[in-house]
């Protein structure tokens, strides 16, 4: 399980250049700044903190906080 | 010692403009300047073949460096992965014929990718040491202009064409040190032709070398008993900006000693080190590289570069 907040350490981590503090839950990262290549350095971070891979397939649906949020309890 | 003495390249001057392309693929300008960093990507002409390319960087070896004559050549290794024709014959022996190197020269081609420059150094110079030779030539040349679909968007963006050559012999400038190697098959489906066409899983390549890359240059300073803060710059392949910055933020207190320059090459394969090599390294004032290529296979190899105070 992994909190809003070290979602939003990962995206810090990951070296993805927007400003988290004004990204919230529900909003798309995508439409917020974070690029393709940005999603593979964020996946990689959040397998790290988490414990569990993505798969490609998922890869999609994980556009929200919210959304990474729910994965890791799942 | 067998070392690196100098290296030429050839970039050919028609090149893609991938500002003018990003609307078709739905990119921004800042996608292609900070996160692939290349703006133009050089393109062999229709009537030019691998061994071409080849054959253009060994003349300005040649023109470079006097001392080097086509008489003194022994041994010739292309790395390629795209060479002349269907693949038969090796494209060393093309440029063998074009060259008009003497019969006596050894010839043969590597078959590695991004990972080709580090392992073909390592090839050279063990061949040159065993057989006592004294004047190779060491070239890159893998245009994947050939492979790559303009529609795709994984990887047309990226890949540039190029060609360089390196002369390794004795009394070098540099010399090339211990290194490590890396295979792993389970990247086959990450990157291959199929039907003479380049697929790329672009998530799969990036995560192997962001997770493979920085442990493999720090095992690598382990072996070699050094510090990062004892080595002047970083060459590593150039895949994109993005894998290069994932790679040196795990090296916070040398990240600017990682070099980052395809703005007018863009991806060239196993060329990319080596002109990294040529433009930022050679000439000037560095002791200790280390030079890492990672890609297609999976394969990977990293080594050290000392300059040879003779």
């Amino acid at each position: 399980m992994i909190t809003e907040q070290q979602v939003k350490d990962a995206i810090i981590s990951a070296g993805i250049d927007v400003d988290v503090s004004a990204i919230g839950p529900k909003d798309n990262l995508g439409d917020n700044g974070v690029d393709s290549l940005d999603f593979f350095n964020l996946f990689l971070e959040l397998e790290d903190i988490g414990g569990k891979k993505i798969q490609d397939d998922q890869m999609e649906k994980l556009n929200t906080i919210e959304a990474i949020v729910q994965f890791y309890v799942d | 010692m067998i070392g690196i003495k100098d290296i030429a390249s050839y970039v050919p001057e028609i090149a893609l403009d991938n500002l003018l392309r990003i609307q078709r693929f739905g990119e921004t300008e800042e996608f292609i300047t900070k996160k692939i960093g290349a703006l133009k990507l050089p393109r062999m002409s229709d009537a030019q073949e691998t061994s071409d390319m080849a054959v253009e960087a060994v003349i300005r070896l040649f023109d470079a460096s006097k001392e080097l004559s086509r008489e003194g050549v022994d041994v010739l290794v292309v790395v390629t992965q795209n060479g002349d024709g269907e693949g038969l014959p090796h494209t060393s022996a093309i440029v063998q014929r074009k060259l008009g190197l003497e019969k006596n020269v050894a010839a043969f081609d590597v078959s590695l990718g991004c990972s080709g420059y580090v392992y073909g150094l390592h090839i050279l110079k063990g061949f040159m040491e065993s057989a006592g030779l004294k004047n190779g030539i060491l070239v890159t040349a893998d245009p994947y202009s050939k492979i790559v679909d303009p529609e795709d968007k994984n990887t047309s963006l990226l890949f540039g064409d190029a060609a360089t050559a390196t002369w390794m012999g004795e009394s070098a400038d540099w010399l090339i040190g211990p290194a490590l190697f890396g295979t792993d098959g389970e990247g086959e489906d990450a990157l291959k032709t199929s039907n003479a066409c380049l697929t790329m899983n672009g998530r799969q390549v990036f995560e192997f070398a962001a997770k493979n890359v920085a442990p493999h240059i720090k095992a690598l300073l382990k072996k070699v008993e050094l510090e990062e803060g004892d080595i002047d710059a970083f060459c590593l392949h150039q895949g994109s900006y993005a894998i290069v910055d994932a790679i040196s933020r795990r090296f916070k207190d040398s990240q600017s000693k990682f070099i980052r320059d395809i703005a007018d090459t863009g991806n060239t394969v196993s060329s990319s080190i080596p002109l990294l090599l040529q433009k930022h390294v050679m000439g000037t004032s560095m002791k200790k590289v280390v030079i890492s290529g990672f890609g297609v296979g999976f394969s990977w190899a990293t080594a050290l570069l000392i300059r040879n105070d003779h």
